[in-house]
């Protein structure tokens, strides 16, 4: 299992755009994921579920990912939150 | 007449087109499922089974109907849009609403819609308790996507006003998202609504797309019939339904030579070399608010725009657009006027103009608050993203520059291109001077920024403590006043000692005498409303160098005088004939 916790950078947060992309790179791979944010969660795969969560830029949320390709899938969704990389600070 | 709310600007007159949600009765079985039982309209309560199968056959209408809706909006409105529908469809055939749908309707016993309206109302209140705004309007996609879905099951499809009769009046209590974006707006002579306000979905498009539309109509509904001739007026917010043949035509008439003598005037315009009469050029450049200004702006023969005001851009989004939506409009006003530059204004909004998203804490004084630069630099991850954008279009090539709105001293020019990433540092970044300590220090802020722009309005305001709002004062805004002339004339001088360009964006750059005045005072560039182009050309072809330089020492030499006499000098030059487009 793959676990952290990152600032998500994206600008628009998980807005509708945004979260639906993240869906859809989701199912592109055989790992569970899941997203966490202020002690709730939602399973990467449920979009209406992810924007409940409420995320806008600046958020701090906890990505898992399980599953025999977590390492793969942990990167290019950490990608969508932070396009442009980590922050630097 | 009707009143509401005047939400885009123009004169529609049609056919009242009534916009309708087809009612769902969310407590019996309804038509499709008789339909499929035979024809007959009695039947005993359906099982869960069928309620189930009539969910997913629902289910199957309202996905078809998305996915070329997708691509309609694709087409229509962009990438961007359609990726939000794209959103939509996930909803709608996504595991959530499966699985809501399914449990009402085994273990609750619920019909299949009544499932459906139940789970986005309850997901649509769980969006309003977000903190963000932006998630908070959410709610009304959600019910917008629920509505849909509850009519497909019902009827077996979704009601379409795609074939639209020429020239309608869209008439609706509240215009949803799904409802905009499907209408064919090449048809759509205005949109009218019950509910709503400036910033509703509707009012938006309806600005973007330059459709008259008036929201907030109280008793709209109950006033119209379809197929009744209204006329809609987006800038005074009323319509009119008391319209007979003989005024229909008369507005049709109207319409006709109005858009006639605008294509002619436009021509004239944009052949119309930008010269005095000695062939002595000038800069006559355009203020937009948006791609669709631009173009037009190019079409007037404009040669660049001295003033893109991005309050609009900012307007038109439900929360503070981000780097690539912003870099994406910068980059179409540019290609709309390329290979013209483009000054930008950074984001020039405070407690007189807030941003619907934003809320702004009420000041006592707005005109002195926080606004321009310093809203900017107290959100300074607003001020850095638009920084960004108009980086990243320059980068690409673009003639692209940014202006800093009310400055007030160097440092907030060093604070703004610290923001500049080094790959763009050779953006250009300018000053709006229109602050009475801008035209004090001039020299100093002059050498620290790479052009200036003059915006009248503010600084007549400011240097004449004057509210030109204010109809008990408005006689002493005087454009000509002595210490107006005086203050543009060191404005230029300072821009001249440090080698720098000076123009106008302001309204006195948009009227002939005012703007004749602005060039014998030595500015470089006058920036105007698009529709004053044609004739502040039609002006400055019948006055040469000469003439300028005598209006110049008569102005300053007027500097005792009244504001009046000064404009009545510049006024003298004008040439009798301002619509030369008229003669054949």
């Amino acid at each position: 299992m793959l676990k952290g916790n990152l600032v998500v950078t994206n600008e628009e947060g998980l807005h509708t755009r945004p979260a639906n992309r993240f869906v859809k790179e989701v199912r592109k791979f055989e790992a569970q994921v899941i997203l966490k944010r202020n002690g709730k969660e939602a399973p990467g795969k449920s979009l209406v579920k992810l924007m409940k969560l409420g995320i806008v830029q600046g958020d701090e949320v906890t990505l898992i990912c399980e599953g025999p390709d977590e390492k793969e899938a942990f990167e290019a969704l950490t990608a969508l939150l932070q396009p442009e990389g980590a922050p630097q600070c | 007449m009707l009143t509401g709310i005047p939400s885009s600007s123009g004169i529609g007159a049609g056919t009242v087109y009534l916009l309708h949600e087809r009612e769902v009765p969310l407590g019996r079985s309804g038509p499709s499922s008789s339909r499929n039982d035979g024809g007959t309209r009695s039947h005993i309560r359906r099982s869960s089974e069928s309620e189930m199968e009539r969910f997913s056959r629902g289910l199957k209408v309202a996905a078809v109907y998305y996915s070329a809706l997708i691509e309609r909006i694709r087409e229509k409105l962009g990438e961007d849009e359609a990726e939000i529908f794209e959103g939509h469809l996930e909803i709608l055939t996504g595991e959530d609403m499966a699985e809501a749908v399914e449990e009402a309707i085994m273990e609750r016993e619920a019909i299949a819609e009544r499932a459906v309206i139940d789970f986005v109302e309850e997901t649509a209140r769980e969006f309003e308790e977000l903190e963000s705004d932006y998630f908070k309007q959410r709610a009304g996609d959600l019910r917008d996507i629920g509505r849909r879905l509850a009519e497909a099951i019902y009827y077996g499809s979704i009601s379409d006003p795609a074939e639209l009769p020429e020239n309608s009046v869209i008439v609706a209590e509240e215009l949803t998202p799904s409802a905009t974006a499907r209408l064919d707006t090449e048809k759509v002579a205005a949109i009218i609504t019950e509910k709503g306000g400036r910033t509703s979905h509707a009012a938006i498009l309806a600005r973007s797309l330059s459709i008259p539309c008036v929201t907030g109509v109280e008793g709209l509904i109950a006033a119209v019939r379809s197929g009744q001739q209204v006329l809609v007026d987006g800038d005074a917010g009323t319509v009119d339904t008391d319209l007979d043949h003989k005024k229909l035509s008369e507005v049709r008439k109207r319409k006709e030579t109005a858009r006639k003598e605008e294509e002619k005037r436009r021509t004239w315009s944009k052949m119309a070399a930008p010269e005095l009469a000695d062939g002595k050029p000038y800069a006559l450049m355009a203020n937009v608010g948006g791609v669709a200004e631009a173009e037009q702006a190019a079409s007037f023969g404009a040669a660049g725009i001295g003033l893109f005001r991005t309050e609009f851009l900012f307007m038109r989004f439900s929360d503070f657009p981000g780097l690539d939506q912003q870099a994406d409009e910068y980059r179409a006003v540019c290609r709309a006027m390329a290979p013209s530059p483009v000054i930008v204004r950074l984001l020039d909004c405070g407690a007189d103009k807030p941003l619907p998203y934003a809320p702004h804490p009420p000041e006592d004084n707005p005109f002195l608050g926080e606004r321009g630069i310093r809203y900017l630099l107290a959100r300074e991850t607003q001020l850095k993203t638009q920084i960004q954008a108009i980086a990243r279009v320059y980068e690409e090539g673009h003639q692209i520059k940014a202006m800093i709105p009310m400055v007030i001293s160097a440092s907030e020019i060093d604070a703004v291109r610290s923001l500049v990433p080094a790959a763009a540092s050779g953006l250009p970044v300018g000053i709006m001077v229109e602050t009475p300590a801008s035209v004090m220090i001039v020299d100093r802020l002059a050498e620290k920024a790479d052009f200036i722009s003059i915006g009248t309005n503010d600084l007549v305001q400011y240097l004449l403590t004057v509210d030109r709002g204010n109809p008990r004062v408005s006689a002493y805004y005087q454009e000509f006043h002595p210490a107006v002339l005086a203050a543009i004339s060191r404005v230029v001088e300072g821009a001249r000692t440090a080698g720098i360009h000076v123009g106008v964006c302001g309204d006195m750059a948009s009227h002939p005498d005012s703007a004749l005045a602005l060039l014998a005072l030595g500015v470089d560039e006058i920036s105007a409303g698009i529709n004053a182009i044609p004739e502040l050309k039609a002006c400055l072809a019948g006055i040469d160098t000469a003439g300028l330089g005598e209006l110049a020492s008569r102005l300053m030499g007027a500097a005792d005088a009244d504001a009046d006499a000064a404009r009545m000098q510049a006024r003298k030059l004008i040439p009798g004939d301002l619509a030369p487009w008229k003669v054949e």
